[in-house]
């Protein structure tokens, strides 16, 4: 017979399809609006964006109603440096918190400042992860991007589960999506 | 996207299967039924589908520039025929002869 309704729906989740829940974050149910731009395009789940597109931070807006909320956005590629040898899963590119409700993320406190995607082999997966903070929180910056944990992180901080998450595909420059020969 | 259910092509690629998939038609014109044949270039991990094995595959993030599926199970395994173990002795017990050219 066919499947339920819920099966289907999880089945045809973008972040789901992506591999982003499970090789991220483990599933949860997006509760909050999370917005994403680029020069002017905001990305939605599985869009293709060139590395020349994503040099400088992007703006993320931050929804909710009232500005004593406070929030924690991650920016890590699960990719990295390569898909089929991801042996630096996860990449750290952005670590932001304290960010208040209904702003964005230049009103948050930098504790690891943007570094540009710029991945040399593959199709590589940046993924926004977005947590809601318990309250004002300290966070220290981790000792190297590589290895980072982003659900590690979110036990250590008593973040809980992600409440937003938004993911876009980035491959080099000149690259088609093939292999690469060196 | 749902499951696909189709044929391997092609698995002389490393980790990559090419599945095609037959869809028939009726012309509206010539009142015929004609075959088209989709393929799909499908990620297969553990390099285990064989040409003719009938597979299933699920929509998967962008793996290269043209994979988007995954192997997820082979449903039905191609019959392979392999030939019989050729016996070195001859029929009264003795080794051939080697014959030079």
């Amino acid at each position: 017979m066919g499947k339920s309704g819920t099966a289907m729906a999880r089945e045809r989740d973008p972040l789901v399809v992506g591999g982003v829940i499970g090789d991220v974050v483990d599933q949860f149910t997006a509760s909050f609006p999370l917005r994403v731009i680029y020069n002017g395009r905001e990305i939605s789940n599985g869009c293709e964006h060139r590395t020349s597109a994503v040099v400088s931070p992007p703006r993320v807006i931050v929804g909710g109603d009232e500005m004593r909320t406070l929030f924690t956005l991650v920016m890590v590629d699960p990719d990295s440096p390569s898909p089929s040898n991801p042996t630096s899963r996860e990449y750290l590119h952005w670590l932001v918190v304290n960010i208040p409700g209904t702003t964005d993320a230049s009103y948050g406190q930098e504790v690891m400042e943007y570094d540009n995607p710029h991945p040399t082999a593959g199709i590589h997966r940046i993924v926004f992860v977005l947590f809601k903070q318990p309250c004002r929180q300290t966070v220290y910056p981790p000792g190297w991007r590589q290895q980072f944990n982003t659900r590690d992180f979110a036990e250590y901080n008593s973040l809980g589960l992600p409440i937003a998450v938004v993911y876009f595909n980035c491959q080099r420059e000149s690259g088609s999506g093939g292999r690469r020969f060196l | 996207m749902k499951s696909l259910v189709g044929m391997v092509a092609s698995n002389k690629m490393h980790k990559s299967v090419v599945v095609t998939l037959d869809h028939y038609f009726l012309h509206p014109v010539y009142n015929r039924f004609l075959k088209k044949t989709k393929r799909y270039m499908a990620h297969d991990e553990d390099n285990s589908c064989n040409i003719g094995d009938q597979v299933r595959l699920d929509p998967s993030r962008p793996l290269s520039k043209k994979k988007r599926w995954v192997v997820s199970e082979i449903l039905k395994r191609a019959k392979i025929y392999t030939p019989p173990p050729q016996d070195p002795l001859s029929a009264d017990g003795t080794t051939a002869p080697s014959v030079k050219s």
